[in-house]
């Protein structure tokens, strides 16, 4: 059936053009700061797009697993503001770009993580994914993950054990967030381990692309149709990712691709484009802010392609405006 | 791939393109477009237009309209002619069957 897409072949031709034009690209290096990751093979490359309509376009090594690392964090938040309501989480957690490094150790004003991506801002934020027991939040996280990305996931145990052996400047976090009462001391150490944990989960460029597309088909996976996440939470959970998604290169990225997207230092990278498609990359070669080479590139690319950037002199805005006032929008010739 | 051959059809500038315009071939073609006058963009070998390359053909109309000149495209292939209703393209470029028709009218 001819969709908004139409046959589709474009955007596959599109990905493969992609690949191939930056399949050669051998800037960065694999992350070591944990022995786990750094046996990841760096030729390992994967592109994928899911759309509203429940169609994927793939190329390369969408197979593959690796690790969620920093994009569990996004999900999770869109999780606890399905839970929460905005308000209560916002006063525990910024919405505040910091341009600092994910492992920032600096509070705002109010003693809060400035957002919830850097990491004192996504434990906080994982603290607020209750239960009756440890076992039950892991499972609302693991499950809500499963549902967006449409089968079931699992941790990678090493990964995990290893994180948690290592993670002593998280642990650091866990007791400054505490000390300000942005998480209680009760919980702490368990939402430490459960962040662990969500960065320790297996995924595929195929799942990010699809949990891309049940966020940007306003919280229900198109492939399944069941409802992940609340729709009042993405437009929030978007502008955290369009704002502080991409680390300290968030500026830069808004700039040059203008997707709200989330990496992770095994190489991952999840973009949503609102309402149409989610894409995801994988490519482990990250650069020194810790997001992967290729996958920059990639995303950039397929953002002037298909005119994806938010500001995108193609992007007609609000169409709510358009049928209450007829306020079409028109391409200028002045 | 992008290739611009450029010719004339009486006083209007014919600039037959053929392959992609995209991201990578788009200044290929900014490069072609002349100061002022009637521009035809013959797109009867263009197979490929993204959203990269609608932004060349909105750079030549902006480039030529204030200084009286006119940009028209020709022989719009249907997939890049589908791509240019459903953008809205064509309610500011006048798109005709062949350059012929675009040089004359």
């Amino acid at each position: 059936m001819e969709n908004s897409f139409g046959s589709g072949s474009k955007i596959q031709n599109l990905l493969e053009q992609a690949y191939k034009e930056y399949q050669s690209v051998d800037e960065g290096t694999v992350a070591s700061y944990i022995p786990e990751l750094s046996r990841a093979n760096p030729d390992h490359f994967g592109i994928c797009v899911a759309t509203v309509e429940g169609k994927t376009f793939e190329v390369g090594d969408c197979d593959q697993e690796f690790t969620m690392q920093s994009i569990s964090k996004i999900l999770v938040y869109a999780l606890a503001l399905s839970l929460h309501a905005e308000k209560e989480v916002s006063l525990h957690v910024g919405v505040e770009p910091s341009g600092d490094a994910f492992n920032s150790i600096q509070l705002d004003k109010k003693n809060r993580a400035f957002n919830p991506m850097v990491n004192a801002g996504a434990i906080t934020t994982t603290a607020f994914v209750h239960g009756a027991t440890f076992e039950s939040r892991w499972a609302k996280i693991l499950d809500t993950l499963s549902a967006a990305a449409g089968r079931t996931l699992r941790m990678d145990e090493k990964v995990y054990q290893s994180e948690s052996k290592t993670g002593h400047r998280n642990r650091a976090l866990t007791w400054l967030v505490t000390n300000f009462n942005q998480i209680e001391a009760t919980n702490n150490l368990e939402a430490l381990e459960l962040y662990f944990m969500q960065c320790s989960i297996l995924v595929t460029a195929r799942d990010l692309a699809v949990m891309g597309a049940t966020l940007a088909n306003m919280g229900t996976n198109p492939f399944t149709g069941q409802s992940v996440f609340d729709v009042q939470c993405i437009q929030a959970t978007l502008s955290v990712m369009f704002t502080c998604g991409m680390y300290d290169f968030a500026g830069e990225w808004a700039f040059r691709v203008g997707i709200p997207a989330k990496s992770g230092v095994a190489g991952g990278i999840l973009g949503v484009v609102n309402r149409q498609i989610g894409i995801g990359t994988f490519s482990p070669r990250i650069d020194e802010k810790g997001n992967s080479s290729r996958g920059i590139r990639v995303f950039q690319y397929l953002s002037e392609e298909l005119g994806l950037h938010t500001f995108n002199f193609m992007n007609h805005g609000s169409s709510f405006l358009s049928g209450l006032s007829g306020v079409e929008s028109k391409v200028p010739t002045r | 791939m992008l290739t611009v051959k450029e010719s004339q059809i009486g006083t209007a500038t014919i600039l037959e393109c053929s392959g992609r315009l995209d991201v990578v071939t788009g200044p290929t073609l900014d490069a072609k477009i002349p100061d002022g006058g009637v521009v035809v963009l013959d797109m009867a070998e263009l197979n490929y237009v993204s959203s990269a390359g609608l932004r060349s053909i909105l750079q030549a109309l902006k480039k030529l309209q204030p200084k009286g000149g006119s940009l028209r495209l020709s022989s719009l292939q249907p997939d890049v002619q589908r791509l240019l209703e459903l953008s809205g393209f064509l309610s500011l470029v006048k798109s005709f069957p062949d350059k012929d028709s675009a040089a004359k009218a």
